[in-house]
């Protein structure tokens, strides 16, 4: 309120600031104007003054002239007496031309009359002169008539003197006053002048200041800001770690706990404790990954990838629990889409497990579809090779009200309060997906409608990769190698001190455990080991120091594996520049861990079957499985039954060139083979014979890519008949 | 975010009420001129009687429009 008075107070003294310089300066300017009239009267007057001087002076020497002239009777001097004549009559002319307005008007007539009496007074003198009457000029000389006239106008001269010197004093002594008065205004113009000048220097100098302060308070603030951001990391890294670090036990041993013999009841108890888990840990993650895009840390990895095998293992992971709830669960993805690609394939998995995961806890009955196909032409795409995939999640679920949609993607936001009470979750899952969708540059749709479903279609930008081959047969064989070698494992955590214990007893792995990195080193430099398990936060000597040790200390190039429950954006890095070699975050997965050692051991376990690489891996099936054995047993059985059905029916198609059916048991294979491990291996015959069947490709690969698959078809197949063997004896 | 940057002839709402803020300034000293002249010197009533108005109306416009300006600046 002040603040505003103040603006307009400070408005009227600029405005009365400005009349007042024009006030100033207008009775200056005039001041100035009166001064030089002044001096120009005055000058007139001394010019009057001085005409007078002159004017006395001709009519007294005008009568010496005269004697001069009849004494001497010299003709120049009666040409002089004629021309001072002349100059008198001119001279009295200038002076009444420039007395003519003016308050001596009467004394100037008698001037002027006596003048011109004095004037034909010599003037018949002369005349009697000039006709050789000397005597009779003389007589008229010395008449005295001459004399009285020349006294007379030398008092009339005086008197008019006297007049215009009384007017001289007054012209300056308004000189005088005027100049006082211009130098009071200038010094009063000056005056203001240098207070305008203050106030705007002040002005100036105080909006600074203000400006200053307000930088003072942004840049403090934004240090305040950067500080709190640091405490919520921090916080958020210690609570992480908090969490994850007793997780690790829990899931751990529940893993372990379900491999034992338990009655119904108790598994069922172990199941939700190992679900219960799992939730919490999703709950973590996903606060992390917010933590990770907010920081501007979560980083889009373009890589290749095979879209297709990343749609069949969502679809593997969804297709159990869409069936368990009874749902049709459609997965189309047209053939026209091509297969490998890149970009970042972790990033889309987890939009399309968020999405999946939602359609399907979400739907009670009906379906869930994941379509995908080529999107719109892209107009600012930069090659031939650039692609817009369109993936849209459908469900015939709970849906979502229109003045609803807009909010669904905040944070902690569900469509319903009631949503939470009766499905659960946290409402972060949207949210990181759109999150996760702008940073790959795409963005997401949404329609939906209560009680009928929800469709959400995402978009894309790909890179087609024409040369490269997706074929890792090789990776999957990997699953059974075996371990050479000991391992030392760095670990505080009593609990986590157990589950370690009996995982390494479970695989049959030399190690040795110890408390502390301090311990470590010590360890490190009594015996030899093949690998290091190093936690970070320890104490005595945390795991970045004892590696820091183990490098420049001991001098030792071994693997150094952190494990730790620090799983904040930056901590690999951190790890990795401390001279670790990998980093794995904790709750470690008993397989995840288990091929970690086997790629840091370098050794290969020499199980063959007979000369040939066993290629099943059921670790995935297992993960699926979450430990339900009878599960895995059903799926290995109907593999065994199923396989060679499709083989023979996908040899009859090829003979028939039945490009449809060709199409149709290729696309089934695919998720059979997959449950086995044989995505890798079997992907690129399955997917090139769907691909060619559906483009009707004049020369088809059908026979090659059938061979192949049939070797590895019925190798895996006897693998399975033999591990069911094991099992039944 | 980038400020859009305009080009100098454009007419922004600053530059517009700039220039009207000179032209008032312009109209105050000049009536006011006029006014002390007629004053000082021919003291003819209709020209005293204009530049007056003048000298007011310079006055109201500046008041009303830098009210206005500090609105929009807000």
């Amino acid at each position: 309120m002040w603040r505003s008075q103040l603006k307009y107070i400070a408005l009227w003294f600029f405005l009365a600031g400005v009349a007042l310089i024009v006030f100033i300066q207008f009775i200056s300017g005039e001041n100035v104007n009166r001064l030089i009239n002044a001096n120009d009267r005055l000058l007139n007057e001394v010019k009057i003054q001085n005409d007078l001087r002159r004017l006395e002076s001709a009519i007294l020497t005008l009568e010496s002239d005269m004697r001069s002239l009849l004494i001497t009777d010299k003709p120049e001097y009666n040409r002089l007496v004629s021309d001072k004549i002349r100059i008198i009559e001119r001279q009295l002319s200038t002076i009444q031309s420039s007395l003519e307005d003016s308050t001596v008007n009467k004394d100037l007539l008698e001037l002027d009359s006596l003048i011109h009496r004095k004037l034909n007074f010599n003037k018949n003198v002369l005349a009697l002169i000039q006709r050789r009457q000397q005597d009779a000029a003389l007589s008229q000389i010395n008449s005295g008539r001459g004399r009285v006239l020349r006294d007379s106008i030398q008092k009339n001269i005086a008197h008019i003197d006297s007049l215009r010197q009384s007017r001289l004093y007054g012209i300056i002594s308004s000189i005088e006053r005027n100049g006082h008065r211009a130098r009071t205004l200038g010094v009063i113009l000056a005056v203001l002048a240098c207070i305008s000048c203050i106030l705007a220097f002040l002005y100036i100098v105080n909006r600074g200041r203000q400006q200053q302060r307000m930088i003072d308070m942004l840049n403090e603030s934004e240090r305040r800001i950067k500080e709190v951001a640091k405490i919520k990391e921090q916080f958020l890294a210690n609570m992480s770690h908090e969490i994850r670090t007793p997780m690790n036990a829990i899931l751990g041993f529940t893993n372990v706990l379900k491999k034992t013999q338990l009655n119904s009841q108790q598994l069922q108890y172990v199941e939700y404790i190992y679900s219960s888990g799992e939730n919490l840990l999703t709950l973590v993650n996903d606060i992390l990954d917010l933590s990770k895009i907010e920081a501007g840390m979560m980083n889009i990895v373009e890589a290749p990838f095979s879209l297709h095998g990343l749609v069949n293992s969502v679809e593997i992971m969804f297709r159990e629990k869409a069936r368990q709830k009874g749902l049709d669960f459609r997965i189309d993805v047209d053939p026209s889409v091509p297969d490998t690609l890149s970009g970042d394939s972790v990033r889309l998995n987890q939009v399309l497990i968020n999405l999946l995961s939602n359609a399907v806890k979400f739907t009670d009955k009906g379906f869930v579809e994941l379509r995908v196909t080529s999107g719109p032409v892209r107009h600012n795409k930069q090659s031939d090779d650039d692609i817009e995939l369109q993936f849209s999640v459908r469900d015939s679920g709970v849906g979502i009200a229109s003045q609803k949609l807009n909010s669904i993607f905040g944070r902690f936001q569900q469509a319903e309060a009631e949503t939470t009470r009766r499905f659960g979750g946290t409402g972060l899952g949207l949210s990181i997906v759109k999150q996760l969708v702008d940073l790959q540059n795409g963005y997401i749709d949404v329609e939906s409608e209560v009680g009928k479903g929800s469709s959400f279609i995402i978009h894309l930008p790909f890179r087609i990769l024409h040369d490269y081959s997706v074929s890792h047969a090789v990776e999957a064989q990997d699953s059974e190698m075996a371990v050479k070698g000991r391992v030392l494992i760095a670990e505080d955590n009593a609990m986590n001190q157990q589950l370690i214990r009996h995982l390494m007893r479970q695989w049959n792995i030399d190690y040795r455990l110890v408390n502390n990195g301090q311990e470590a080193l010590e360890a490190l430099q009594r015996e030899e080991f093949s690998l290091v398990l190093m936690d970070i936060q320890m104490p005595e000597m945390d795991g970045y120091t004892a590696t820091l040790s183990i490098r420049n200390e001991l001098d030792l190039d071994i693997p150094i594996i952190a494990m730790t429950a620090h799983a904040m954006s930056g901590e690999k890095e951190k790890c990795l520049s401390y001279g670790m070699t990998d980093y794995m975050s904790k709750p470690v997965k008993e397989k995840e861990l288990y091929k970690i050692i086997q790629t840091y051991t370098h050794n290969k376990k020499p199980e063959e079957n007979n000369g040939v690489q066993k290629i099943v891996d059921l670790g995935y099936l297992r993960e699926l499985s979450m430990g339900d054995e009878e599960f895995e047993n059903t799926i290995i059985k109907q593999f065994i039954v199923q396989i060679p059905e499709e083989l023979q029916a996908l040899k009859q198609a090829i003979r028939e060139n039945n490009r449809i059916q060709i199409k149709s048991v290729a696309h089934g294979m695919k998720s059979s083979v997959s449950y086995m491990g044989l995505k890798d291996l079997l992907y690129p015959y399955l997917h090139r014979m769907e691909t060619e069947a559906t483009s009707n490709e004049p020369q088809p690969h059908f026979e090659q890519d059938f061979q192949s698959l049939e070797k590895y078809c019925l190798q895996a197949v006897e693998e399975a008949r033999e591990m069911m063997s094991n099992i039944y004896g | 975010m980038a400020a859009f940057k305009q080009p100098l002839w454009a007419l922004t709402m600053t530059k517009k009420f700039t220039i009207f803020f000179l032209l008032c300034l312009a109209l105050l000293i000049v009536s006011e001129y006029f006014l002390l002249y007629e004053i000082y010197s021919e003291r003819r009533p209709e020209l005293i009687l204009a530049s007056s108005i003048g000298l007011f109306i310079s006055l109201i416009a500046f008041f009303i429009s830098f009210r206005k300006y500090s609105e929009i600046a807000k």
